[in-house]
């Protein structure tokens, strides 16, 4: 009997300090909750205080316009070196809770890169008015391009934490400058296909092309967007526009694999 | 912060290049140089540097030429044309069938020879030949023509007295076919030309444009051109002086350079770069000369473009000077060669001269200055030779 009333009393013992453990941790958990909300709100805006705002972005853009995956015809990179310039836009975003939110803005940017490559028996064919060379070139390509326009991005905002936000979505792109030209050279080109006559092309007198003019002007793709807070107001940010859509238009020939302009931003923003 | 946006960035970038994929095989499938062994090329060939052929891309047919002694179907020399191995320099990784370096008989018309790439996709079939040498006729009326393998162009020949064919006759058509895609054979600068002529066709030159492609290349005329010797089409864009390979091996020794043009020049003489300059007027040049045909190593050695009148292996040129531009009515001229040196009759008799007869529609058209529209038209030319019989 007396142990039956051992046991009754151990029992109520430990039910009490489980209740007082889990008592402990709720407000443990609850305190730390308002600690990442009062965190949450130092660093940005909550759906406390209506979650709106807008944030200036001015960056650096780096990258490159180019096929994907390499074909295997281009054999080695030897030169490249972004040709970007600044980018400039505002972004207005809306937070639903706490984490998540929409954003969508208006950048202009420039963009741009040189490259050299060595390729092999690369197929190509250069259309000039209504004269066309083509075949299968083997040697030197130097190509040069720059864009500069305007980009519309609708992203969705997901906050990690206090003070790491990350975007990702959709954008439209208008280039209002386009150009793509270049030149190959210390190779040859086998005319038709690669039985046919052989023509060599020196880097003395090098054949120059330009395909500008056979440039879309809109195009699209996605955005990533991860943004740092720095202090109070102020981010970096860095971003990139991963085009899904050929800088060609549909019915450019002369190359024949679609090149898709992959472009990054670094910079800093300010929000409020 | 920024400096890791930036390495994430900077490796993004990396990934893409560090995607290059494995290297695909050769595609091409060539013959780029045959080779016969021989200790004693001279006792058969026609020279000592026949046995080594460069074959130009565009080739099939390999030729390989013999001495004057073997125009004599029985003579005893071609027994050893019965047991004759070549080597043959190939495309990286192509393959050859017969064996590379095995001996044949090529007395029956040759041997035919099969490369396949090395990534199996593509194959030639090459003719490999040994022939007498093709003695160079010297009378020219042009009626000898032909389309060339796609019919883009004509191509001119003569009959030798065996009656062969000899493909004596080049012109800067096959660059102008890869300039000008677009141009029709009548748009060709050097075509056949029933209207005007002595006789039957005479052959018509004209200095064309070579569109925007020959910008592209800053090569923005075409000269109307036909020569005796040959045209190098894969030299064409890089070195178009190196292109025109004037002259073939010749035996005799020529005294008189005689025949008729119509010429009329172009509006707009232009320069290589192609800004008019006024007051310019274009000329035609024809004109032919005899060169040796080795240098001082022995070589074998050919005019072209940039010192086919200026060379010092020159030994006599005939040249129209007075230039007549007149397209109502034909000029005759009939111009004595101009001897700059003795002839040596030993080499003559071995083929140690080139012959070379020229006429192009503009006298700079292969440095690229000239008036687009330039027009020479030439027929019933003769080269008269020493000792011939008339």
């Amino acid at each position: 009997m007396k142990r039956l009333k051992y046991i009754l009393m151990t029992l109520c013992f430990s039910a009490a300090g489980l209740l007082q453990a889990q008592e402990s941790m709720k407000s443990l958990m609850d305190e730390r909750r308002e600690n990442r909300e009062a965190n949450y709100a130092k660093w940005g805006p909550t759906s406390e205080h209506d979650g709106m705002g807008f944030i200036v972005r001015a960056g650096y853009v780096i990258g490159g316009t180019s096929p994907l995956p390499l074909p295997a015809e281009i054999r080695k990179i030897n030169e490249f070196s972004p040709k970007g310039g600044f980018s400039l836009g505002i972004d207005g975003y809306k937070y639903f809770n706490m984490r998540w939110g929409l954003s969508a803005g208006l950048r202009f940017f420039m963009q741009g890169m040189h490259t050299g490559a060595n390729v092999k028996n690369y197929g190509m064919s250069i259309v000039m008015g209504e004269d066309i060379v083509s075949g299968n070139f083997t040697g030197t390509d130097i190509t040069e391009t720059r864009m500069s326009g305007f980009t519309i991005p609708v992203m969705a905002t997901y906050r990690v934490g206090a003070r790491w936000t990350f975007n990702l979505g959709p954008y439209f792109s208008y280039w209002i400058y386009r150009d793509f030209d270049g030149h190959v050279f210390d190779g040859y080109l086998r005319e038709g296909s690669p039985v046919g006559q052989k023509i060599t092309i020196s880097a003395d007198n090098p054949a120059f092309y330009d395909f500008s003019d056979d440039m879309r002007s809109c195009s699209w793709g996605m955005e990533f967007c991860a943004d740092f807070r720095v202090r109070e107001h102020l981010n970096v940010f860095g971003l990139l526009d991963w085009g899904l859509s050929d800088v060609f238009k549909d019915d450019f020939q002369t190359v024949t694999f679609p090149m898709y302009p992959i472009y990054a931003t670094l910079g800093v923003a300010y929000y409020y | 912060m920024r400096k890791i946006f930036f390495g994430l960035s900077l490796a993004a970038i990396l990934g893409l290049v560090s995607c290059i994929q494995d290297e695909p095989l050769n595609a091409e499938c060539d013959i780029e140089q045959a080779v016969v062994v021989t200790d004693d090329a001279e006792a058969w060939l026609l020279n000592a540097s026949e046995a080594v052929q460069d074959v130009p891309s565009a080739d099939t047919t390999i030729v390989f030429y013999l001495r004057e002694e073997f125009m004599d179907e029985n003579y005893e020399g071609w027994d050893r044309l019965k047991d004759v191995a070549i080597n043959f320099r190939l495309t990286p990784g192509a393959t050859i069938t017969p064996e590379n370096g095995s001996a044949h008989d090529f007395t029956q018309g040759g041997v035919y020879y099969h490369v396949t790439s090395e990534d199996g996709a593509w194959q030639r079939n090459y003719h490999v030949m040994f022939i007498p040498v093709q003695p160079l006729t010297v009378t020219y009326d042009f009626e000898n023509f032909r389309w060339e393998s796609l019919e883009r162009y004509c191509e001119w020949f003569e009959y030798s007295d065996q009656g062969n064919e000899i493909n004596m006759w080049a012109t800067a058509n096959p660059g102008f076919a890869i300039s000008k895609s677009s141009a029709t054979p009548e748009e060709f600068p050097t075509i056949p030309w029933e209207n005007e002529s002595i006789s039957g066709h005479s052959v018509k030159l004209e200095t064309r444009d070579t569109g925007l492609f020959g910008v592209m290349m800053n090569m923005r005329i075409a000269a109307g051109n036909l020569f005796i010797g040959t045209f190098d089409v894969a030299n064409a864009l890089q070195d178009a002086m190196a292109a025109t390979r004037f002259g073939l091996p010749f035996n005799k020794k020529p005294l008189r350079f005689e025949g008729y043009y119509k010429f009329k020049p172009g509006e707009k003489f232009q320069n290589r770069t192609g800004v008019i300059q006024e007051g310019w007027v274009d000329d035609p040049d024809l004109y032919a000369v005899l060169y040796e045909n080795t240098d001082e190593n022995g070589q074998s050695f050919t005019l072209q473009g940039d010192n086919v009148l200026t060379h010092p292996n020159i030994v006599a040129l005939a040249r129209v000077t007075d230039r007549v531009h007149d397209f109502d009515n034909w000029t005759h001229f009939d111009i004595p060669f101009e001897y700059y040196k003795e002839i040596d009759e030993e080499r003559l008799k071995t083929y140690g001269y080139n012959l070379s007869v020229v006429f192009t529609s503009s006298i700079e058209g292969g440095a690229f200055c000239g008036a687009v529209g330039s027009t020479l038209l030439v027929d019933e030319v003769k080269v008269t030779c020493e000792d011939e019989d008339e």
